[in-house]
């Protein structure tokens, strides 16, 4: 058999593969063989380029593959994973031809661990919460009891809205709901969120907001544990009652937020008054009202007639000290009667001019004069004295 | 950022100055001072006069709002609503 191994001919210019020409073979071969799948490992050696694509190594105990997750599909994900993780990625097998390097490219990524990822990211924000005292109880702040101005923020076309509206309506009427329209999940989610809580102090006179949306998944409520989210909220001008639909789950809005209710519904209900018991209670203060004023005028009218008591009683006292006087006076003026001492049988003599004539050189021969007695006068006349 | 204000402003021209928390502390005030008998006749009819006018002015508030009224903040960056 002619030909042997030409090993001249095959390292020459003609016979041999570029660098280039191999790592594209492999590449294509790779890509071709092997289709679209999960693998499952360990996580090490990762590394966040400034670009924002990921780099890590996925092992197990005996064999290890390279893998990439760029910014654009890692960009969804609440947070990169830790070193030693096991999580499953789904992939695509290639060769990084620059590198000559067979590797993953990863499109998704989940933690196998509880929580995962979200867990993660979720620990972290909280931690920087903690540390610059957005979670202390002390901050928590009194929700008005009559609220009239509230703001809603989430998004128009949800039942969230209605919701809070219908509980509003039946419960607290005169509050005023001013949307703050936002979208609550998805791609731009988190700005709109901040945007419309800063967008608060443009409202005059406003008393509280709620925040939040009804149910949905875990990867739908993400937002509400975002560490701006959760940093506007504290920031927050009034009072904010966070309720993301869910029982269970508390979210970073929540912990930060001055009240978590499990409903959009039941943050109206806490936010608001009920008009029933705030009337009981409006009757309630009319009735002490009317009490009140009935006891100041029973007291007044008692004082009243006890005043005229008294008066009556002095008066009583005065009228009879006058009679007793009178009675008194009117005894001595009795005695002192000039008729009485004529009873007794004195007479007074007066000459026609009425002058009473007391002196004996007053009486000349000859003088009428009249005599008064107790019962009358009689006339007289003075007789020749003795010759 | 900073726009200038949206149609919001004129909106809320018309709004309700007194507060009912306001109203109802007063009214609470008046009641307490009528129950402490330290007024005379006089002083005791102005307060329950007082009293009775924001008792109905409230009750008003309470019972005469049919529908919630619902405005909207528009987004500073677009002039819709």
């Amino acid at each position: 058999m002619g030909a042997g191994l030409d090993l001249f001919a095959a390292a020459s210019a003609e016979g041999a593969w570029s660098v280039a020409e191999v790592t594209r073979r492999a590449r294509a071969v790779i890509e071709a063989g092997l289709p679209l799948l999960w693998v499952r490992g360990e996580v090490s050696g990762f590394k966040r380029w400034q670009s924002g694509h990921w780099y890590f190594t996925l092992r197990d105990r005996t064999a290890q593959l390279r893998c990439v997750m760029f910014a654009r599909e890692n960009r969804r994900l609440p947070a990169p994973p830790a070193d030693g993780m096991q999580v499953f990625v789904f992939c695509r097998p290639t060769m990084w031809e620059e590198k000559g390097e067979f590797r993953l490219t990863v499109l998704e990524l989940l933690s196998t661990e509880a929580g995962g990822l979200w867990q993660v990211a979720l620990e972290k924000a909280k931690a920087a919460l903690l540390r610059d005292g957005l979670l202390d109880p002390a901050r928590k702040r009194r929700l008005p009891p009559y609220p009239q101005r509230i703001a809603v923020i989430t998004s128009p076309d949800a039942a969230a809205l209605g919701d809070i509206d219908a509980v509003v309506k039946r419960r607290w009427p005169l509050a005023e709901l001013v949307l703050v329209a936002a979208r609550v999940q998805g791609e731009g989610a988190e700005a709109e969120l901040c945007a419309a809580l800063a967008r608060l102090t443009r409202v005059p006179r406003l008393d509280l907001v709620i925040i939040g949306r009804g149910g949905g998944s875990k990867e739908d409520l993400w937002t509400f544990n975002s560490e701006r989210v959760a940093r506007a909220v504290a920031a927050a001008p009034v009072p904010v009652i966070s309720a993301v639909g869910h029982e269970t789950d508390f979210t970073l809005c929540d912990l930060v937020a001055d009240l978590r209710a499990p409903t959009p519904s039941a943050a109206a209900v806490a936010a608001t008054p009920d008009r029933v018991e705030v009337l009981e209670h409006l009757a309630h203060l009319e009735a002490r009202l009317s009490r009140g004023l009935a006891s100041r005028a029973l007291l007044v009218r008692e004082r009243l007639d006890r005043s005229l008591d008294e008066l009556e009683g002095a008066m009583a006292l005065r009228v009879e000290r006058w009679r007793h006087r009178l009675a008194a006076a009117s005894g001595r003026l009795d005695a002192l009667s000039p008729l009485k001492i004529l009873e007794r049988g004195y007479a007074v003599a007066r000459d026609a001019e009425g002058r009473v004539l007391r002196r004996v050189a007053q009486f000349p021969a000859g003088l009428r004069f009249r005599l008064r007695l107790s019962d009358g006068e009689v006339p007289a006349r003075v007789g020749d004295a003795g010759g | 950022m900073e726009r200038s204000p949206p149609a919001w402003e004129t909106l809320v021209a018309d709004a309700p100055a007194p507060s009912f928390a306001t109203q109802l502390e007063r009214l609470e005030e008046i009641v307490r001072q009528l129950e402490s008998q330290e007024l005379d006749l006089d002083e005791s009819l102005k307060l329950f006069e007082e009293g009775v006018e924001r008792l109905r002015t409230m009750r008003e508030r309470l019972t005469a709002t049919e529908a919630t009224i619902k405005r909207v903040l528009r987004r500073e960056d677009s002039g819709r609503e």
